[in-house]
């Protein structure tokens, strides 16, 4: 704005500005009332020449007929082209067999309507961009309206899809019979089931689907020729693209025939009428892609940074929040100069008081974790119980990047899952510079329930980004999440669907509990195992006991579709997204179970790459608690006190207390390795009692807490004759300083990217260890439908490294 | 601009005058730049709207001939005599 220059006794700025204002917002309306007249007249503009080309075309096809006819009467004026048959032109049908139906183009032609040449026009056209004969016939102008419906009246009845398929010898009344089990008992529709048993091909299935509705399907040519479009919102209500733009009608994919009031709608945005045509999902995903890719793009990275500015770690830190800071240091550095030791001693007081209370806060939560009602547990009975028909479509994103050698065991660990097949919408999500997962998801068959999305490339580049990317069009009631090498429990999303039915409707997501399938292999994976095992075992039901917000592990968190999409789904700009989400979900006034089903991961086995990941995941625990602390009375005020407590101690304490730990520890080898006499003043009367009792109870506690941990592990896996867990596991606790050595480096790391690199994804290399091997997909009767074993094998060796201990 | 309440720190008359004048007279511009721009749009749309009917009309024409090529060349019907 421009900026006027201050009179004595001027105007009063107030009413100048408000006059100003607006004269300014007419000023900007008139701009995007030019700016909306411009894109009219260019689409406007666009579909005449479309028309105009379309015009062209035909003229020269019939020009080129016209000569054919000429020529053919010039040779023999006896032949003329209605006596050339069907068959000599490549159509079925010239003699059809008594009891096939004859098809509608060669009616015509026999009839004399249209002529073979003609008919061949409008099935070229019809290959390549779809839609019904009939209706192309009457826009080439070849036969009339009345023409086409009279013949189509005489059609007979299509019968139900199942009997269409075997008529048109598509699968055997066995397989339709092996069909209709599967959908009695678990539900779902035919077509899908059909699919989910690799039966049939999409395509004929699709083909037969708008046979039955009487509606065409889409041509060979999937590129759109059309600058029409509809508004996204309307697209993606109805699920619908616009592809193809004949002369009197638009071509309109669709996923699932449209009601009348839908049509008109979508013909009153159009100014024409359209026809439809049915696109199986893979060809709907690639439209949708290429026609709304930019709107989707926008929506992953910044729908929650438009709408929820307040919650989005787009901006690192507020200007208030710097504010706050530069005082805090102003204060310090005033108070050191003035009265240093008392200063110090306040300090180190806050300090000391912050670690108990983290400690105290942190073993009871870990004690109320333990008891048994912490987390929803189900008997096998309970799990077999269920009636498959209730059980909702279930979407699985695995967002991965670079990690081609664990794909053939990612989809093996898939496809033991105890689901419907038919009920699964698995959606991979590939980065488009991954060249190397493009080209082998590319050249795998796999299953129909898959979906492979290529997340177009754009900052930030971050997993939150292409779930969410992945999660615009997906078709679940309830989603998860699964990193490529994790290995879920096969009963996981049937214990999720009983947790979700049990739970009060408040309550949006379940954690399963994660663990590691390496725990062995080194002393790293080792303490890892010992972590997550306290964490995941004791520590996150505690807090769900507790009711406090809960920071969500990395996978295996199942959502409530609909609650995910209310909130804006994951904040791509937050590293730790999950965390983050955990948060979100308990202002919002939503609940997290923790169910009682473990996913196996792949623990990190190479110090470097521990640490890219563990101050990736402190980073973003800093991102969120300085997203969620810009108002700490307003998070006070949406989260209670006891909340406000959690928060602090989860998501502050977390990266804080191994930023914290290298200063004690020094003070620690002075004081006991050279007797350094002023680290006796840091610690008098009241300092020392507490610190004393935070070294030697509040360490013992930590360590406890994971012996505790894996020891539970231990005993559930050995009780259920699972997998099991070595008892030497627990002795390593011992040396477990010697990894918190390791997360203070993590947090410094973590502290320096804060500033430096907010927004940077230490990616983690996965696929480094071999997991445990598993039943073939034979024994546990899955269907030959992914990868060829030889294809898998060959790429496993190349890259996975062998086990390390 | 006279008439309007003064304040110790104002803004000067004339100054705040010119600013909204030069705002108006840029939403003039606008104003004028829709209805030409609309002018010559609907200029160019009756001429691809001429061309298309011309077009269309070619085509039909032809397809009137390919029709009546066929139909010549259709053997007669069978004298009944």
């Amino acid at each position: 704005m421009k900026r006027l220059p201050i009179a004595l006794l001027g105007v009063s700025r107030r009413r100048a500005n408000r006059q100003i204002d607006r004269e300014r917002a007419l000023l900007e309306q008139a701009r995007a009332q030019l700016e909306i007249q411009r894109a009219e007249h260019e689409l406007a503009i666009k579909r005449l020449d479309t028309e105009t080309e379309q015009l062209r075309s035909r003229l020269a096809e019939a020009i080129v007929r016209i000569r054919h006819l000429e020529a053919a009467r010039l040779v023999n004026p006896e032949q003329a082209d209605k006596t050339v048959p069907a068959s000599d032109m490549g159509l079925a049908a010239a003699a059809p067999h008594p009891s096939v139906p004859l098809r509608m183009g060669d009616s015509l032609v026999n009839a004399g309507i249209i002529t073979a040449a003609q008919l061949e026009t409008a099935m070229t056209a019809q290959k390549q961009f779809g839609g019904r004969l009939g209706d192309i016939l009457i826009d080439m102008g070849f036969a009339t309206d009345e023409q086409v419906s009279r013949l189509m009246s005489d059609q007979p009845d299509k019968g139900r899809l199942g009997d269409q398929l075997v008529e048109a010898r598509l699968i055997t009344e066995n397989q339709l019979r092996q069909a209709l089990q599967f959908q009695q008992q678990s539900g779902g529709l035919l077509g899908d089931i059909l699919l989910s048993l690799q039966l049939l091909e999409p395509e004929d299935l699709y083909r037969a689907i708008a046979t039955q509705n009487n509606i065409g399907r889409i041509g060979s040519e999937l590129s759109i020729n059309t600058p029409v479009r509809l508004p996204e919102t309307l697209a993606r209500e109805l699920e619908i693209v616009v592809i193809h733009q004949y002369i009197n009608r638009f071509l309109v994919a669709i996923s699932h025939p449209l009601s009348t009031e839908q049509v008109e709608e979508v013909e009153q945005h159009l100014g024409m009428p359209i026809e439809q045509v049915l696109a199986t999902k893979d060809e709907m995903e690639r439209f949708w892609r290429d026609v709304y890719g930019s709107e989707m793009l926008h929506e992953s990275t910044s729908k929650l940074a438009d709408e929820q500015p307040h919650n989005s770690a787009l901006q690192t830190f507020t200007r208030m929040q710097l504010g706050v800071f530069i005082a805090a240091v102003m204060i310090l550095a005033a108070g050191l100069s003035f009265q240093f030791w008392a200063t110090l001693l306040t300090v180190n007081l806050i300090i000391q008081l912050f670690y108990f209370v983290m400690s105290m806060f942190k073993f009871t939560v870990i004690l109320v974790g333990s008891r048994r009602g912490a987390q929803f547990r189900y008997t096998p009975e309970e799990i077999a119980q269920i009636d498959e028909r209730e059980l909702p479509v279930y979407t699985i994103l695995v967002p991965m990047y670079r990690e081609a050698q664990v794909v053939p065991h990612l989809l093996h660990n898939l496809e033991r899952l105890d689901y419907p097949k038919a009920k699964l919408d698995v959606r991979l999500l590939i980065e488009e510079d991954d060249d190397e997962m493009r080209t082998l998801l590319a050249e795998m068959n796999l299953p129909p329930y898959y979906t492979v999305l290529i997340v177009p490339d754009g900052l930030p580049k971050t997993k939150p980004k292409a779930c969410n990317y992945g999660l615009i069009r997906a078709r679940g009631e309830y989603v998860v999440i699964y990193d490529a090498e994790d290995q879920p429990d096969t009963d996981q999303l049937k214990k999720v669907f009983l947790t979700f039915k049990q739970c009060p409707e408040e309550y949006a997501c379940i954690q399963g509990k994660l663990n590691y399938f390496n725990s062995d292999q080194n002393l790293l994976t080792r303490w890892f195992t010992q972590e997550y095992s306290m964490w995941f075992e004791l520590l996150l039901p505690g807090i769900m006991q507790l009711n406090v917000p809960i920071p969500l592990g990395g996978t295996s968190n199942h959502f409530k579709m609909s609650v995910l999409k209310e909130l804006g789904a994951w904040d791509p700009y937050n590293v730790t997204e999950d965390a983050d989400l955990g948060i979100r979900l308990y202002k919002h006034g939503y609940k997290t179970a923790i169910v009682d089903s473990r996913t196996w991961e792949e623990a990190n086995s190479k110090t470097g790459n521990w640490i890219r990941q563990r101050s990736r995941w402190f980073k973003g625990y800093m991102q969120t608690w300085l997203v969620h602390m810009r108002n700490p009375f307003k998070l006070i005020r949406e989260i209670g006190f006891r909340g406000f407590v959690g928060f602090q101690v989860m998501i502050l304490a977390t990266p804080l207390l191994p930023l914290l730990n290298p200063i004690f520890w020094l003070m620690l080898v002075l004081w006991f390795g050279f007797q350094v006499g002023i680290i006796r003043e840091f610690f008098p009367g009241f300092i020392y009692y507490l610190a004393s009792f935070e070294f030697y109870v509040g360490n013992f506690l930590f360590i406890f807490s994971n012996v505790a941990g894996v020891y539970w592990v231990i005993q559930e896996l050995e009780r259920r004759g699972d997998r099991s867990f070595s008892y030497k596991l627990v002795r390593y606790a011992l040396p477990t300083p010697i990894y918190w050595v390791l997360m203070s480096i993590a947090a410094l790391k973590a502290a320096w990217q804060l500033i430096t690199k907010p927004f940077y994804w230490e990616k983690t290399e996965h696929g480094l260890t071999e997991p445990p091997a598993m039943p073939t997909s034979d024994s546990i009767g899955i269907p030959h439908t992914v990868p060829q074993p030889q294809q898998r094998g060959e790429q496993s060796a190349k890259t996975a490294s062998p086990p390390q201990s | 601009m006279s008439k309007q309440k003064r304040s110790l720190g104002g803004y000067r008359p004339q100054e705040v005058q010119r600013y909204l004048e030069l705002l108006r007279l840029e939403l003039t511009i606008i104003k004028d730049q829709l209805a030409s721009e609309q002018a010559k749009f609907e200029e160019r749309l009756a001429a691809r709207l001429k061309n298309n009917e011309q077009i269309r009309a070619e085509l039909q024409d032809a397809l009137a001939q390919e029709r009546r090529i066929i139909e010549d060349a259709e053997p007669e019907a069978p004298n009944p005599s």
